[in-house]
């Protein structure tokens, strides 16, 4: 049985709350990852860290504002004073938050470069590290006969299964191991992939799609048609995702990626 | 198709011709290489943006501390104000260790709401 540890350790006697420590050990990663990747590619200016700045800024103000409508009824919704207050912590509504912080605070200083590229492999570890800290605090997942399910302990929140004993999907296990994955892909891609940005692109794409389905392992609750919130709102980001890579396959920015020989202008 | 290029005459194989001649000194080791600073790199920049980053800690509850009435999102509200209008104020400096400055700024408050979920920077309420 997997032990939940609320509390990391301790110094002194302040105690270091597990999920937090490793969601700032996962942004510390990160961190170091985006400088090695903007050094490398020669991106490393004022310009770029105020790109971070925006994605850093507006991740946070997505995160808290992703539990504005938690329902379809509206009158159940809490005030945007009460979700800015006492709102969730969404790492989809965190992401969603990034991008528009990204292309605002890139508007704002009229820097038109590209910078998808270097948060690609930061975001990935980041995300693989900070996951740790849900996996060891947070209900694993859905109740499953599978042989790798986990059991943990009746005190962990918001765990119907736990209290059961039934075992349970390792749906952040699951994850972790998804952007560890994506890490080592993005990696591999990038002398494959010459497009600006595009790694960015790919990995988002993959991580929506992977998410939508990985809901279904989560103890998240399901608010219509047997899907969850998140899966609501990855639906439209799918649609956009599958138009945007349907665009780019079309330009042939994929060619190399796929085997497929460059097409020859005709005259 | 074409052919190798002919071999010169009375030309031993490389590896068997001795390094150095009898009496010849090695020449000395080559010195240790200082990978050199890409003119892209902006130094000033990110290190001040480092300092900043940690200097949102000490700001943001020394504000909190010092406003601090009881529950609600006044302090946090009250820390943050001033850490993202310093911040984003500098960012639009033309000197590059300022502007880094303002950068980390709000780097360093955007990574404390990440992590601490908005204590002390205005995006959750404190309590009694």
């Amino acid at each position: 049985m997997l032990a939940m540890r609320p509390v990391l350790f301790h110094i002194g006697t302040v105690g270091v709350p597990t999920h937090d420590f490793f969601v700032g050990l996962g942004v510390a990663i990160a961190t170091i990852v985006f400088v090695l990747e903007a050094r490398a590619r020669q991106q490393l200016r004022a310009e770029t860290l105020i790109a971070v700045a925006g994605a850093l800024v507006g991740g946070a103000i997505g995160m808290r504002l992703s539990g504005l409508l938690p329902h379809l009824s509206a009158s159940a919704n809490p005030t945007l004073v009460q979700a800015w207050e006492f709102g969730a912590r969404s790492v989809l509504g965190g992401l969603a938050g990034a991008y528009v912080g990204v292309l605002i605070a890139k508007k704002i200083i009229g820097y038109q470069v590209r910078t998808g590229d270097l948060f690609a492999p930061a975001v990935a570890i980041g995300m693989a590290v900070g996951r740790i800290g849900c996996l060891l605090t947070e209900a694993p997942g859905r109740p499953t006969a599978v042989p790798w399910g986990m059991h943990a302990p009746e005190s962990t929140p918001l765990c119907l299964g736990c209290v059961t004993g039934q075992a349970m999907h390792p749906s952040f296990a699951y994850e972790i191991a998804f952007h560890l994955s994506a890490f080592v892909a993005i990696y591999w891609l990038r002398s494959r992939i010459h497009a600006p940005g595009e790694l960015f692109t790919l990995y988002i794409a993959a991580y929506a799609v992977f998410r939508f389905f990985v809901e279904f392992t989560r103890a998240n609750e399901h608010v219509w048609l047997e899907l969850t919130r998140p899966q609501w709102f990855l639906v439209p980001g799918l649609v956009l995702i599958g138009w945007r890579l349907t665009y780019q396959y079309r330009k042939g920015t994929y060619d190399v990626l796929l085997g497929r020989q460059p097409a020859v202008a005709l005259r | 198709m074409t052919e190798p290029p002919d071999q010169p005459p009375n030309q031993e194989p490389p590896w068997r011709k001795p390094l150095y001649r009898p009496g010849q000194m090695p020449p000395p080791p080559p010195e240790r290489v200082r990978i050199p600073r890409r003119e892209s790199d902006d130094v000033p920049s990110v290190a001040m943006a480092f300092v900043g980053m940690f200097l949102t800690i000490p700001i943001s509850f020394f504000v909190v501390v010092a406003t601090y009435e009881g529950a609600g999102l006044a302090p946090g509200a009250t820390a943050a104000a001033l850490v993202l209008a310093l911040g984003g104020g500098l960012c639009f400096v033309r000197e590059s260790a300022a502007r880094g400055l303002g950068i980390g700024l709000m780097i360093g408050w955007a990574g404390l709401t990440i992590i601490s979920g908005g204590i002390c920077t205005g995006l959750h309420g404190l309590v009694e």
